[in-house]
């Protein structure tokens, strides 16, 4: 696999969400030490200083004071894309979402949102956020059967929630993952227009098998 | 000719024996401005308020140290105080400097039934005899730039600050000509001077187009209440949610350079009409809730309620009516926007203000050109038990606060783009006729037109153009009045976004614009987000950013540093840039809904501070061109047989207030009606297939 072609197919989805209207906000992924193998796409900072123990309506008004997303919904929620590729393999990878807690979720307003709708930030039952990481990392230093899969999902921050996948996810999966289920009234848009991108290897463990696991 | 901007004092006596003794000397002093209690200076002490101060263009700057009793007290030290800080506020302008000096003459005066001797290094006068005596030693010739003192005294010259300097290259660029329109207006006029300073102790109204100025106007403001009272509780509240940083900001800036403070926001509140639980969110309606115990609905609840229509402004009747009423807890309450308002809401603001209940109310005049933008006071306000209004005009004797200002001056909308934008608003030129007019022939004066030829008279000719005090030369100045603004038709809806992704690529590019100077608005409010799609992904494979102004949308960023603005119609209100796109404009150029079309395009146009592209895309477009067409063939005025009552109480009717559902209902019956038609014409349907419904038709006509 080229790096390039990992670069052009999470642009492609960015460009994606954008021209389907779902993209109020977008960043561009910073790139770095590209070859034609290897490289990493990403921020060009160190997220660990932002993800410390903190409220989770800090964390998100702090992931958008610093334009720490590449994509921001219509209602507000957050998509990061990381990925490392060495020698031609996909080593690292950290999707995430992040919805807002402040504003109603779209699926509960998704007319209103895509509208425009002047008054709809005006809420007082805010949501309860379930924020969505999909990891992997292929290095054994933080492999542990069944405690510490080298693909799994994270849900709502959580500190040992890691739900092994099948494989790492792609990045199509991903945006398909989060626009179906938090976006579906605004997912017929994209339906069709995803091109099937990249599929890496699975890697999960035999034992990791009979637990619950995610098949990508 | 002395100007009289009378501001807050506490000592009225001394105060309006001062304002009569100059003004009695009004020949002799010639250009000048009598500022009373104003300005306010800030020293390492805090705020100090001058009692009042007289520049001159002639004689240089006079301050007045005021005594309302027989003590005169200090006054040595009062003098050389306020003497110290206005030179050293006015040396700060390097405009006014000659070489390490200042460039303008300033004295103090104490002036009050005082019995001390005058000298001349404290000049004392204790009548306004002597005060005469002490104006005939002046010397003429004090002042070098008269409108650079008087920038520096207004202390606009913060409302640039914080803002990223433009890299240029090119003289003459779009970018640098953008530059200097920008640092040009500098200066606040008479009445927004007057709007700034004149406190009245009740409800005040200012009120102007679109572009004059308002919000400046309403922080500069708050900023001053806020110096010369530290007591005061003050609130700022408006509709748009992105007035939001830019109040912050610039009363920050105004407060700064007034209190030489950071501005303590526990006694200024910048507050959202609606608001909400959450800190980020606090509101007038919510706070209104919260201190009289009535329910609190927010936006959700509140259409489930009410229904779509103004779910707002019937929550606001909700609490006012629950009967009960909260303690005040604001000295002085401004509301921005107020024609995006019910009167309910202004009501609500009014109960929240202690006595003697200061209300500052202001909008814009002719948002929907259709019909004079709020009803006047005793309508809004309503009347008490007595049955007499709650809230009434006078006018003022000259000297005293006005209650009612008009700022006639636009200063974001040139000439050619501001009567273009009347012209097609309106449908003056239109070939089915007139779109719709307001009623009261009066206010067009007010929003700055006069009759260059005919009369204002029903069925009259009548030509209207633009005072040039009205729409201020430099604003057009800097480009041929066509690239001001432009009309472009293409064939279909790609070739519409290839022209648009280039232009602005071009923009950016070529013509030195950053990608904040670029707004592009779509004309149909519900379709934006489908169709500026593509030219939002084209413009990012071209390396620009741009964002998708919507619900999400910060209200601490004004601008996002970076990134084009792409928004709907009811967003854009509360933007204005330098280049501004109108997509899809060929949905107001005919429409069921005429009048409601053509406001959006009107609304759209007026948001350019300098240019305007109006896209669209088949056939309808040349309705478009032809009229903006016949506006420029007549020197940009408005040339039209003024239509008699009969004719605009039709308008109105057809133009009447609807919510969307009668809206559209109405559009789709318009639809069906013109379908049939079609078929009959082309001898699908006959006639007489419909020969009943007919009659029936001719008889409800007739009926009236």
């Amino acid at each position: 696999m080229h790096f390039h072609e990992l670069r052009e197919d999470v642009l492609a989805l960015i460009g994606l969400l954008v021209e389907s209207g779902l993209a109020d906000r977008q960043r561009y992924p910073h790139v770095a030490e590209e070859t034609r193998h290897s490289g990493r796409l990403g921020f060009d900072r160190d997220l660990h200083a932002v993800f410390v123990e903190r409220p989770y309506a800090e964390l998100y008004d702090a992931l958008v004071g610093d334009e720490l997303f590449h994509v921001m919904f219509p209602d507000g929620g957050l998509l990061q894309f990381g990925m490392t590729m060495n020698y031609g393999r996909l080593t690292k990878q950290r999707l995430a979402f992040y919805p807002n807690p402040w504003l109603k979720r779209f699926d509960d307003m998704a007319l209103e949102y895509l509208r425009d709708e002047v008054w709809g930030h005006v809420v007082s039952e805010y949501q309860t956020p379930v924020a969505c990481r999909f990891d992997f990392d292929e290095s054994d230093s933080v492999f542990r059967v069944m405690d510490h899969p080298r693909a799994h999902l994270t849900l709502g921050q959580y500190p040992n929630c890691r739900i092994p996948l099948l494989r790492p996810i792609s990045p199509s999966q991903f945006v398909d993952f989060v626009c179906r289920n938090f976006y579906s009234r605004a997912f017929r848009s994209l339906k069709g227009r995803h091109r099937s991108g990249l599929a890496f290897a699975e890697c999960i463990h035999p034992d990791e098998r009979n637990m619950v696991h995610l098949v990508v | 000719m002395v100007e009289i901007r009378r501001g807050r004092s506490d000592k009225p006596t001394i105060t309006s024996a001062l304002i009569a003794a100059i003004q009695t000397e009004s020949q002799r002093l010639g250009q000048s401005v009598l500022y009373v209690g104003y300005p306010v200076l800030g020293s390492q002490e805090g705020p100090v308020t001058v009692d009042a101060l007289l520049v001159s263009a002639n004689f240089g700057l006079t301050a007045f140290d005021l005594v309302e009793g027989v003590d005169a007290g200090e006054y040595q030290d009062r003098q050389d105080a306020v003497h110290g800080l206005l030179t050293a506020k006015l040396i700060q302008n390097r405009s006014l400097n000659r070489g390490k000096r200042l460039g303008a003459e300033v004295r103090v005066i104490t002036f009050g039934r005082v019995r001390v001797a005058s000298s001349d290094d404290y000049p004392v006068a204790d009548s306004p005899r002597a005060l005469s005596d002490l104006i005939a030693t002046w010397r003429p010739g004090a002042i070098d730039n008269y409108e650079a003192v008087l920038s520096t005294i207004q202390a606009v010259t913060s409302i640039r600050r914080g803002r990223k300097k433009r890299e240029l290259t090119s003289p003459d660029s779009r970018g640098a000509r953008l530059k200097a329109l920008e640092e040009k207006i500098a200066n606040l006029d008479s009445q927004q001077s007057a709007a700034v300073i004149e406190t009245f102790d009740g409800v005040q109204r200012i009120r102007g187009l679109a572009g004059s100025g308002k919000t400046i106007v309403l922080a500069l403001k708050v900023a001053y209440l806020y110096s010369q009272n530290p007591d005061w509780n003050i609130a700022v509240t408006f509709n748009s949610r992105s007035l939001k940083g830019q109040f912050q900001r610039l009363i920050t800036g105004f407060i700064y350079e007034q209190a030489n403070e950071e501005p303590d926001w526990t006694r200024v509140h910048v507050l959202h009409a609606w608001g909400s639980s959450g800190e980020h969110n606090d509101g007038m309606y919510y706070r209104f809730c919260r201190r009289s115990g009535a329910t609190y609905l927010d936006y959700s609840s509140a259409k489930a309620r009410f229904g779509q229509n103004d779910p707002f402004g019937k929550a606001c009747e909700a609490a006012l009516s629950s009967g009960r009423l909260p303690e005040p807890e604001f000295d002085a309450v401004l509301v921005d926007e107020a024609q995006d308002f019910a009167p309910a809401f202004l009501r609500m603001c009014l109960a929240l203000t202690r006595l003697p209940h200061r209300l500052v109310y202001a909008y814009d005049e002719l948002q929907n050109l259709g019909s004079a933008s709020m009803p006047p006071p005793e309508e809004l306000f309503g009347t008490d038990e007595r049955g007499m209004p709650r809230v009434s005009f006078s006018v003022a004797g000259s000297g005293w606060a006005r209650q009612d200002i008009i700022l006639r001056k636009c200063y974001r909308n040139s000439k050619p783009v501001l009567t273009t934008a009347h012209a097609l608003g309106f449908g003056i030129y239109r070939k089915k006729g007139l779109a719709q007019i307001f009623e009261d022939a009066e206010l067009w004066g007010d929003v700055g037109y006069e009759i260059a030829a005919g009369e204002l008279e029903d069925n009259k000719r009548v030509r209207l153009r633009r005072t040039e005090d009205s729409s201020p030369v430099f604003l057009e100045s800097h480009s041929p009045d066509t690239d001001l603004l432009s009309v472009h038709s293409f064939e279909s809806e790609a070739e519409q976004t290839a022209w648009v992704v280039d232009e602005i690529r071009r923009n950016i590019r070529e013509d030195e614009l950053r990608p904040e100077d670029i707004l592009v608005i779509n004309s149909d409010p519900i379709t934006t987000r489908t169709k500026v799609g593509k030219i939002r992904s084209e413009l990012l494979k071209q390396g620009i950013d741009s964002i998708l102004a919507g619900v999400s949308h910060s209200p601490d960023i004004f601008e996002y540093e970076g990134s084009a603005t792409f928004t709907g119609i009811y967003r854009a209100k509360g933007n204005e840039a330098g280049m501004v796109y109108v997509l899809n404009a060929d949905y107001s150029a005919d429409h069921y809904d005429i009048a409601w079309a053509r406001n959006i395009l009107f609304t759209a146009i007026t948001r350019s501070k300098a240019w305007v592209r109006i896209c669209g895309v088949g056939p309808r477009m040349k309705l478009l061109e032809h009229e903006v067409q016949a506006t420029r063939d007549r020197g940009y005025a408005l040339d039209f047989i003024y239509p008699d009552s009969e004719r605009r109480a039709q308008m109105r009717v057809v133009n009447r207030d609807m919510t969307k559902e009668q809206r559209n209902a109405r559009s789709r019956s318009k639809k069906e009606m013109k379908r049939i038609l079609k078929e009959i014409e082309a001898g699908r349907l006959r006639q007489e297939d419909f020969s009943e419904f007919f009659e029936e038709f001719d008889r409800l006509r007739h009926k009236r």
